[in-house]
């Protein structure tokens, strides 16, 4: 034990440190400084912190859902739910933190300390704002990093982007709140168990995701998968979410500070700002869909030509909505994958790729995919000169998406220019069902990949699918047999071969013993399926 | 005494229909002063007045020059005061250090160099320099208290009120705490409860005993001691009518109130004058409380 050092008498006025008085506030930011570090070094935040970046970090490591670009008016959303984790965390936090006096026995010596209640609880409150800070700057950075990858496209919504951390300082504010309220550790983990249960209620499909009352919760982002929509057919109230809980989060501070003993005409501003806020932007946000917005969203699906925008490279033409040319070069080796294995004619004609969108039930996130609209479709092409337009969705560069233009741009290069998209399953028999199959699957290395994922999985045959719609084409087992014998041998050998035969070869009634014969490939047995005559 | 530091006047206390002080009027200047009285006796209670944690219901109180009573006086009190409570609660994974800078910021001391300079010094005071880094759930009791008065030293206060600081401390830690107290008494005011009449003896320079919500004496702990005098006899056996009588180390019976007979007087101590003192309220201190 080392002996005290000699204890000085005080001063007739203060020590020296005590010198110069300094206003509460001070020490109340020098306080929320203090607490904001225990915060962040907390192990429930730091295991949110690492829930969001070990996903993001995996999925950097397997080049994200099958490389497929990014678009960034639908990826800005898809940051909300990553910070619910670091939301959860920073609750439980914050509540410990408020709890600590109680449960450690200070407060019997923090009662009797210069700073009073009202200005501890502001401090812990204040220092959520760092946590809230860490949890923008993932945001940001994950929406940079998606924004610099190849074939980005679109533009986020700083809406969007803001609503993550503030739903970390939110919930960090129920915390401070509960922890004001209740002496008891037990009450912030149940109110987090609740709070999950409802977001992840409002997330799964049902009657609360299909709900606009989900906007009532935290989080209003509901993750479904189907390909992303143009930024101005979203529709999506984000900006009246952010003020929604930016009021809740101002009435979560103003009844904290009450609790605590707090009074004065500005806590009084901030309850009736943030109760204002609340509810004005709690009714806005559940407002329907714009009679126009509707009417885009209608246009843009069966007539969406008109909201698109053609590049044109020789006799190809390929046309986007407003945002998505990044995924043209995508395209456009798909296509010539294809072309060059096709005869001059074929390949001089002009081709026209066009995306194409269910923007109908945007609002609610759809649910079953949807019927191919092929008769306002093609009346659509038709009016814009590009009749026959091979559809793709405005998610790309996953193995589906690949493989989908590809089959669908061989599906026509066989067929003969004009066809529209199938509605529902159309079934592709014996050449022109094998040809089909070479030519997708050769077209590049990633729908040959998705080409083989898709077989792996199959029982027969194989379904080409049209990007978010309930459609494609169904390649019986025996064409696919037979293609996938194509696809084993030296693709320029087969090349010559086809091109040779090309006519016979695309012509209906061609039978699998021909396309063996005049490719020299081995007949695989007749299958059972029967579905081809 | 010099000018005094906490003037108290007809101070009452109820806990609903318990009085925990009855009209207790005294003073206090620099020095130690030691709070003496039984569990209940009202110490804890009249410390939280002094401490600004509780009003009383009646009577008048400056500390400090201040009067606690009203927000402008019992900030400018919570300002100079040093307060180390009854079982003083810490963070324990906080380490000596930052839970005494955690306090310095809740007493005000915002400008971060000279809090870290003053929390420095506060552990230098109470000998734990080398322990700052450690985290408070690995000190030792002794230690604990140590940092809890450390925290109470921040800013150099000019009242320190100190609720049984040596509770649960063993001998060598008690001694050490005792010498750090008798320091502290220097230029200060320090009020000291506690049931260990050996505290009062080495470090006050006065003494208050409290029983019932009534100080039963107020002076230096010498006399107190004479309260006892001429009624404390040693004897070979056991006196069958004294208030307290036991064997000590050497053998011999020590007989406080009654004189067994032939038996001869003995000088008395502290204690003795405090039983003597306290025996009679014993019969007639129903209904105070701590």
């Amino acid at each position: 034990m080392s002996a005290p050092a000699a204890v000085h008498a005080p001063s007739p006025d203060t020590g020296t440190a005590t010198a110069a008085r300094p206003a509460p506030g001070r020490a109340c930011l020098a306080l929320a400084r203090v607490e904001a570090v225990r915060l962040a070094r907390h192990p429930a935040v730091l295991v949110g912190i690492a829930a969001y970046l070990i996903p993001w970090g995996y999925s950097w490591a397997t080049q994200g859902p099958a490389g497929r670009f990014p678009v960034l008016q639908d990826s800005d959303r898809g940051t909300q739910i990553r910070l619910l984790p670091l939301a959860l965390a920073t609750l439980l936090a914050a509540n410990l933190a408020t709890l600590r006096p109680v449960q450690n026995g200070t407060q019997p010596l923090l009662d009797v300390l210069v700073l009073p209640s009202r200005h501890r609880a502001a401090a812990m409150l204040a220092a959520l704002v760092p946590i809230g800070l860490i949890a923008a700057a993932l945001v940001g950075a994950r929406i940079a990093v998606l924004a610099a990858r190849p074939g980005a496209s679109g533009a986020p919504s700083a809406f969007e982007l803001a609503c993550g951390p503030a739903m970390v300082l939110l919930l960090g504010a129920l915390g401070v709140l509960l922890g004001e309220l209740f002496r008891s550790p037990a009450v912030a983990p149940l109110a987090s168990v609740v709070l999950a249960v409802l977001i992840l209620a409002a997330l799964l499909p049902g009657r609360l995701a299909d709900s606009s009352a989900q906007w009532l919760l935290p989080l209003a982002s509901r993750p479904d998968g189907s390909p992303p929509l143009p930024a101005g057919l979203l529709g999506r109230p984000a900006g009246w979410h952010l003020a929604y809980l930016v009021g809740l989060t101002a009435l979560l501070v103003a009844a904290v500070l009450a609790v605590s003993r707090g009074r004065g005409a500005a806590l009084g501003t901030v309850a009736a700002g943030g109760l204002a806020l609340t509810v004005a932007a709690g009714v806005l946000q559940l407002r329907s869909p714009s009679g126009d917005l509707m009417m885009a969203r209608s246009e843009a699906t069966y007539q969406p030509a008109s909201r698109q925008t053609c590049e044109h490279r020789g006799t190809l033409a390929y046309c986007v909505f407003p945002a998505f040319t990044p995924q043209i070069a995508g395209w456009d080796g798909v296509v010539h994958g294809i072309l060059r294995r096709t005869p001059p004619e074929v390949m001089k004609q002009p081709w026209t790729i066009r995306q194409r969108v269910w923007a109908i039930s945007a609002q609610s996130g759809g649910g079953l995919a949807p019927e191919v609209p092929a008769a306002q479709w093609r009346a659509d092409d038709l009016r814009h000169g590009t009749p026959g337009a091979v559809p793709v969705a405005t998610n790309w560069n996953d193995d589906d998406s690949v493989l989908g233009l590809a089959g669908q741009l061989a599906y026509r290069v066989v067929l003969g220019a004009n066809v529209t998209a199938p509605t529902g399953a159309t079934v592709v028999c014996e050449a022109r069902g094998a040809l089909m199959i070479w030519l997708a699957g050769q077209a590049t290395a990633r729908s040959r990949h998705g080409l083989d994922s898709r077989v792996s999985g199959s029982t027969g045959g194989v379904t080409i699918p049209t990007g978010g719609f309930d459609s494609g084409y169904d390649i019986p087992t025996r064409a696919l047999t037979l293609g996938l014998r194509m696809l084993a041998q030296p693709a320029d050998v087969i090349a010559d071969r086809v091109l040779r035969s090309w006519p016979e070869l695309t012509a209906a009634g061609t039978t699998f013993e021909r396309v063996g014969a005049l490719l020299g490939v081995e007949v695989p047995p007749a299958d059972q399926d029967g579905v081809c005559p | 005494m010099s000018q005094p530091t906490v003037t108290a006047t007809g101070l009452t206390l109820r806990y609903r229909a318990t009085v925990a002080l009855r009209d207790v009027s005294f003073s206090l200047g620099t020095g130690v002063t030691g709070l003496l009285g039984p569990n209940g006796a009202g110490k804890t209670s009249l410390l939280r007045i002094l401490a600004t944690s509780i009003v009383a219901d009646h009577g008048d109180l400056r500390v400090l020059g201040a009067d606690p009573r009203t927000a402008p006086g019992r900030l400018a009190v919570r300002r100079r005061l040093g307060y180390l409570p009854q079982n003083p609660g810490f963070y324990p994974n906080f380490t000596a250090f930052a839970f005494v800078d955690y306090v310095a910021i809740l007493k005000e001391l915002t400008d971060r160099p000279a809090r870290h300079d003053e929390v420095r010094r506060v552990l230098a005071a109470v000998g734990l320099s080398d322990q700052r880094t450690r985290k408070i759930k690995t000190l030792s009791g002794g230690m604990r208290q140590r940092v809890a008065l450390a925290a109470a030293l921040l800013g150099d206060p000019g009242l320190l009120v100190l609720d049984e600081p040596t509770v649960g401390l063993d001998p060598e830690q008690r001694l050490r705490f005792r010498e750090l107290i008798a320091g502290l008494g220097e230029g200060r005011t320090v009020l000291l409860s506690t049931h260990q009449t050996e505290d009062v003896t080495t470090v006050c320079q006065r003494v208050i005993v409290l029983d019932a919500g009534m100080i039963r004496f107020e002076g230096d702990p010498v006399e107190l001691a004479t309260v006892a005098r001429g009624r404390v006899w040693s004897s070979p056996v056991r006196a069958p009518e004294a208030l307290v009588s036991w064997r000590t180390g050497t053998g011999v019976h020590r007989n406080v109130g009654h004189p067994p007979p032939g038996a001869p007087l003995v000088e008395p101590t502290l204690e003795d004058g405090y039983l003597l003192l306290l025996d009679p309220a014993r019969a007639h201190g129903a209904g105070a409380a701590a």
